[in-house]
């Protein structure tokens, strides 16, 4: 807590801000060698970390080893930490960069490469005869529906799924992903576009089935 | 405005980032255009679903690795610096 003097002289205590909070333990870990104090910053954090890892990998196992990159990263670097921006986009900004490393060094060929989703995106942005957006909200949401897609996102490929699950998941702005990820902010828009549509397609393709299904039922 | 030209401003369009002209344009073009009319909704509706497909909260069992892990590489570090 921190103290100010109110108007008569007398000590007023103020709820610190999350800001000032971080601020506070980072000053504890840097002078005091606090380990409470890391762990108590680390414990505020990992669930978004987590997430962010999770959603950017789509791997539990990856995700822990990110998750521990992250922490031994930010506390070997905590001393250039500098303030300029908040310690949570700092500590996201690492997060991302070694989630979207971890999917880079990843061995194996991925689903799609960006050259195969190409041709299919540009057919599927003249596509519009699909009219499932009118569907009620339950089949909107049915577990089917957000299964087609958990699939689609795995299949993207990780140029596309990193901008995607952190701008529409994640909730982050096109400024904050392309600082994380270091691409521009209309690259970002872009690969943002252009997963989307995958993903459409993916769900036109899962509606129309159902459709078909219901008809020669 | 064209239907593709539509299609391609939709990020910034739903990001509320158009100049006042260019979405008026795209506003007009999609009062008499059924098939982007279409498009946009379902585009919409695929970020929405999109929301839904979170990966959930971070298992407990991991939290506790996590905390271990912390402690048996950071704090020898802590106290050697």
């Amino acid at each position: 807590m921190k103290e100010s003097v109110g108007k008569n002289g007398d000590k007023k205590t103020k709820p610190l801000k999350a800001k000032d909070k971080d601020s506070h333990l980072i000053e504890l870990i840097l002078e005091k060698k606090d380990m409470d104090a890391f762990e108590k910053l680390m414990e505020k954090y990992q669930d978004r970390v987590w997430r962010l890892a999770r959603g950017i990998t789509r791997s539990d196992s990856d995700a822990e080893d990110v998750l521990q990159d992250v922490f031994l990263t930010v506390f070997r670097k905590l001393k250039s930490f500098e303030g300029r921006s908040s310690f949570s986009s700092w500590l996201y900004r690492i997060a991302a960069n070694a989630s979207y490393m971890k999917i880079r060094s990843r061995k194996g060929t991925q689903a799609y490469a960006p050259e195969d989703i190409a041709p299919l995106v540009d057919k599927d942005e003249a596509d519009a005869k699909s009219e499932w957006a009118n569907d009620p909200e339950e089949v909107l949401g049915s577990k089917e529906a957000v299964g087609v897609i958990t699939e689609a996102i795995d299949m993207l490929p990780r140029e596309y799924r990193a901008v995607l699950v952190l701008r529409d998941i994640e909730g982050f702005d096109n400024k904050e992903v392309a600082d994380m990820l270091g691409l521009t902010v209309p690259a970002i828009k872009s690969r943002l576009h252009r997963g989307r549509i995958f993903l459409r397609k993916k769900l036109n393709d899962f509606f129309e089935s159902e459709v078909k299904n219901q008809q020669t039922a | 405005m064209h239907c593709h030209q539509v299609r391609q401003l939709l990020v910034e369009y739903l990001d509320g980032e158009l100049d006042e002209k260019t979405k008026a344009e795209l506003e007009d073009h999609l009062k008499d255009c059924e098939p982007c009319q279409k498009f946009i909704s379902t585009y919409k509706a695929t970020v929405k679903i999109t929301k839904k497909a979170d990966p959930g909260e971070m298992p407990v069992e991991l939290k506790d690795r996590l905390k271990s892990f912390i402690e048996n590489n950071l704090g020898k570090e802590m106290t050697a610096d």
